[in-house]
């Protein structure tokens, strides 16, 4: 049964100790995994900031291409027409462009126009008039920005367009952007971009290569508008007619060509430099462009006379810009039209005719005006190598009516362009996270994303400002678990040493009561035992002697005396186990109660060759329980004859004694004592001297616990000193009470 | 008799005496040792709760060195388990305290029978149509008298004790010899019974008293 019992205590602790292990290995192991996945989430993070910034630049640039795709081409021209003017038959009025006074427009810089013969025109200056604009007017700075800015293009946009030098221009790239296959020009113009920039593509590359891990490409495709239709816009005749011829450079080459020299002098120095008006003109018309200038030379020679007055009129009104559409068009006027006053009764009549005709659906009258989207064009611009694109940025569309073309466009304002996405990220970056654009990967950055424009990118390189932060956080995290690990495990060990010791106090508990009633039983039979075979002895005659006999009847009369101690040692025990013990204290004579034990003892301790001596001293009065008092003192003399056997001097002294508190009872033997590691357990019940097998002395282990017991109910004691020379006394200490 | 328990140990050292037994007190397990290390002993009557050396492991110790004497365990544990316990150890019988003085006689008895051939059959019995006389070492057919040797006697004995039984060569030999067998024995034995035969069988080239079983042994049939 014992055995059993530890075999299961040992499988459960085994189970307990595997089950902390295991939670040990799996805390551990979650520990790890959520590390990870903080990590992985961390860098989630990263990307999911870059995406962030990826769709707010591409929100942003989409808002600023929707706006400028849906500007009017009217917007280009240094004056124009609204379209209000011609529905509302109202006077017709001038109106100077949203684009003027100044170059920034959002990301777009300098806006312009390029004619069908390859002049550059602004809406922000009239580059023909400026000479005659007041000082007032004239805004030296913007102008000469403006012209620097007309200059740029005509150097670096058309060789770009062309892609020849800068000194060779080709008007054919008007045609180019008028072919329907858009895709083409996008292509072409892509593989002029790669061709230009070698440097930067491979500089990608390589910043790639260095960290695929943390890099990855965010494509912003606003640029490139690769899904958007021409727009389709149908116009009155008049009201496009009035807006062409708004425009001075188109207007003049189609009135009057070929130009003059005073003309020329207007021109920006590049192109009047390096090519004749002849020449140019003699570059760029075909034969369908020359249909266009037919159809405009009609147009003219009918309409335009009449606005000319109109705007002037106009203008004299109140209308912007005074002295400079007050030249412009009194030369258009001189020029052009020796009749104002009935050209413009003719115009009002055409309008009106324009307004009826457009309700009868009458295609005459109806202009159908295709705007192309933009496309990106990088040009070379003297810093190339600082430009994130590796030049600069054109923006160009194509825009026709009829059979004449026009390029507007404009250039991308770098700067503005990083600003706005230094703000994106700025808003979106997190905790711990720093950002910073380049055109180089950072080595320090933890996640670079390329914001991709399609003809170049940039890195937007996201930096860990706090590494440390997560280890930080993951080894607080393990030492938590561990230290909880370490406080479960205690407490586990605890509580299974606690079990062990539990279970072993119980198994020896069980096994001393196993040898108690082993040792009772063997008590009770050993004299029964003799008992039954002198009676039996005697009973069959077989008796060799009346001597013999004699001793067979003191034998059973000694053995059923010891058999009577034992019983009476056991009820008591018994009683005591079950709070039963009822005492009966009267006050009587003690030492003469102890006189008459020893002599009730005596023939049992001189059968065992022991002789006892009484040394009985005054005592007080006192109230005891004789039946008690008679059990210790029985107790405390056969357990000295039982365990001194083996002394020399086989002598017991009783002694009694009284100092007013207590009244001793004192036994002493010179047997070989008590070890004082014994002199606690002696006193246990079940306890005896010697293993259970090869029991020295007989007995139960009963009658010294007994005798605490009865010495504890007289509110005394019992201890145990050593004799000399040797031997034990075994003091009982009974309080005196009256 | 190993007993510790001093008025036990008197009564049967009294009781055993009484019935001519000659007894040897012992009264603990060192004692009870070293008296079987010294002495013949025809029973040991064993105590088990022993001082100094333990009733079982003087029995267990014994049996295991080899000694054929009898013990009767005379104890107070009396559960099943203890008994069992007991008899595996070697014991030959186990009578519990308290017990009739009666009935330990019948015990001792049985046990020197089945240990000891000469008990059982006694000193003069039948064997076949011959009347055996041990002491005499005569053997008496019809009134003829036979002489035979101490030896062949006990042959006769152990053959008389254990009829109708195939008893082999190296059994006998162990038993009326006290050796263990060699080959020599085997011719011993071989010899001794033609001998016998020669004596006792009507016709000694036809034995019908000791039969041979080929290949077995001997047998005699009551």
């Amino acid at each position: 049964m014992n055995s059993n019992m530890y075999q299961r205590l040992s499988i459960l602790s085994v189970i307990i100790l595997a089950a902390v292990c295991g939670l040990v290995w799996l805390g551990h192991h979650s520990i790890r995994i959520w590390a990870q996945g903080m990590e992985g989430t961390r860098i989630g993070e990263f990307a999911e900031v870059a995406d962030q910034v990826r769709q707010d630049v591409k929100r942003k640039l989409d808002e600023f291409m929707t706006q400028e795709q849906n500007r009017p081409y009217t917007d280009y021209q240094y004056y124009y027409v609204p379209d209000d003017a011609v529905t509302s038959q109202q006077q017709m009025a001038v109106l100077r462009s949203p684009l003027s006074g100044k170059l920034e427009h959002g990301l777009a810089y300098g806006h312009f126009q390029i004619q069908p013969d390859s002049k550059v025109t602004t809406p922000v200056i009239n580059i023909e008039k400026r000479q005659a604009e007041t000082a007032l007017e004239r805004n030296e700075e913007l102008h000469a920005k403006a012209l620097a800015n007309t200059l740029n293009i005509e150097n670096n946009l058309f060789p770009a367009l062309s892609g020849v030098a800068p000194d060779a221009p080709n008007l054919a790239i008007g045609r180019e952007a008028i072919q329907p296959q858009k895709e083409e020009t996008i292509t072409s113009a892509k593989a002029k971009l790669t061709r230009q920039e070698p440097v930067q593509s491979t500089l990608g590359k390589d910043a790639i290569a260095r960290s695929d891990r943390t890099q990855k490409s965010y494509p912003i495709e606003s640029f490139q508008n690769l899904d958007q239709e021409a727009q389709i816009i149908k116009q009155s005749r008049a009201l496009v007619t009035s807006n062409i011829a708004r425009n001075p450079e188109a207007s003049r080459r189609q009135v009057v060509p070929p130009q003059s020299q005073e003309q020329m002098e207007h021109l920006p120095p590049a192109l009047s430099e390096g090519l004749s008006r002849e020449e140019m003109a003699s570059l760029s018309p075909t034969r369908h462009n020359e249909a266009i200038d037919d159809n405009l030379r009609e147009v003219q020679t009918r309409q335009r006379p009449a606005i000319g007055v109109d705007v002037e009129q106009q203008i004299n009104g109140s209308m912007v810009d005074q002295s400079q559409s007050q030249s412009s068009a009194g030369r258009r006027g001189q020029s052009a039209s020796p009749q104002p006053q009935a050209a413009q009764e003719q115009y009002r009549t055409d309008l009106y005719d324009t307004q009826q005709s457009t309700a009868g659906q009458d295609q005459s009258d109806m202009v159908e005006i295709r705007v192309d989207p933009f496309e990106p064009i990088v040009a070379p611009g003297k810093d190339a190598e600082q430009s994130i694109f590796g030049g600069q940025v054109f923006m160009l569309r194509g825009v026709q009516i009829e059979d004449v073309q026009f390029q507007q466009g404009f250039m991308l304002n770098e700067e503005k362009l990083l600003e706005e996405i230094e703000k994106s990220a700025q808003s979106f970056v997190r905790e711990d996270m720093s950002f910073e654009l380049a055109r180089t990967q950072n080595e320090h950055s933890t996640y670079t994303a390329i914001l991709d424009f399609g003809f170049g990118h940039l890195l937007l390189n996201l930096i860990e400002t706090n590494p440390g932060g997560m280890t930080r956080r993951i080894d607080e995290l393990r030492t938590w678990f561990f230290s909880i690990i370490t406080v479960v495990l205690l407490a586990v060990t605890l509580a299974l040493a606690g079990l062990w010791y539990n279970a072993r106090a119980q198994i020896k508990l069980a096994q001393k009561k196993d040898d108690f009633i082993s040792a009772v039983s063997h008590e009770l039979r050993t004299p029964l035992t003799s008992i039954r075979m002198y009676s039996e002895m005697l009973e069959k005659n077989w008796v060799k002697s009346k001597d013999k006999a004699a001793e067979y009847y003191r034998n059973m009369r000694q053995e059923s005396e010891r058999l009577s101690r034992l019983i009476e040692n056991v009820l008591d025990f018994s009683r005591i186990q079950r709070g039963r013990k009822k005492y009966s204290f009267s006050v009587g004579d003690l030492n003469q109660c102890v006189a008459d034990v020893v002599a009730m003892m005596r023939p049992h301790a001189e059968q065992n060759n022991f002789s006892i001596q009484t040394e009985l001293g005054q005592i007080e009065q006192s109230a005891f329980d004789r039946d008690a008092v008679t059990q210790i003192v029985v107790n405390l003399l056969d357990n000295a004859i039982k365990y001194a056997r083996s002394a020399e001097d086989r002598a017991i002294i009783v002694r009694t004694r009284g100092d007013g508190r207590f009244v001793w009872i004192e036994v002493e033997d010179r047997g070989p004592g008590i070890p004082h590691r014994q002199r606690k357990k002696i006193f246990e019940q079940f306890y005896r001297a010697g293993a259970e097998a090869t029991r020295e002395t007989a007995g139960t282990g009963l009658g010294l616990a007994l005798v605490k017991k009865f010495a504890e109910a007289h509110n005394g004691f019992v201890e145990i000193i050593s004799a000399k020379p040797t031997g034990a006394i075994f003091r009982v200490a009974l309080a005196v009470r009256a | 008799m190993v007993e510790d328990e001093e008025k036990i140990r008197l009564a049967l050292v009294d009781f055993l005496e009484f019935h001519s037994f000659t007894v040897i007190e012992a009264l603990d397990g060192l004692e009870a040792e070293r008296a079987v290390a010294g002495g013949q002993f025809d029973l040991i009557l064993l105590d088990l709760m022993l001082p100094k050396i333990s009733g079982e492991h003087l029995c267990s110790k014994w049996r295991h060195e080899g000694l054929q004497t009898p013990i009767i365990m005379l104890t107070a544990k009396g559960q099943e388990h203890e008994k069992v316990g007991g008899l595996n150890l070697g014991a030959d019988d186990y009578v519990t305290k308290p017990f009739s003085l009666e009935e330990l006689l019948a015990r001792i008895n049985a046990v020197l029978r089945r240990t000891d051939p000469a008990r059982a059959v006694g000193q003069t019995f039948e064997f076949a149509d011959l009347n055996v006389d041990v002491p005499a070492l005569k053997v008496r057919r019809e009134g003829k008298e036979i002489d035979i040797s101490k030896r062949e006697a006990a042959i006769i004995q152990y053959f008389a004790a254990n009829p109708n039984r195939v008893i082999d060569r190296e059994e006998l030999y162990k038993e009326v010899w006290n050796d263990t067998m060699t080959d020599l024995g085997t011719r011993t034995v071989d010899m001794h019974i033609a001998k016998l035969r020669s004596k006792i069988e009507l016709d000694a080239a036809n034995p019908q008293i000791i039969t041979t079983v080929r290949g077995a042994g001997y047998k005699y049939d009551r």
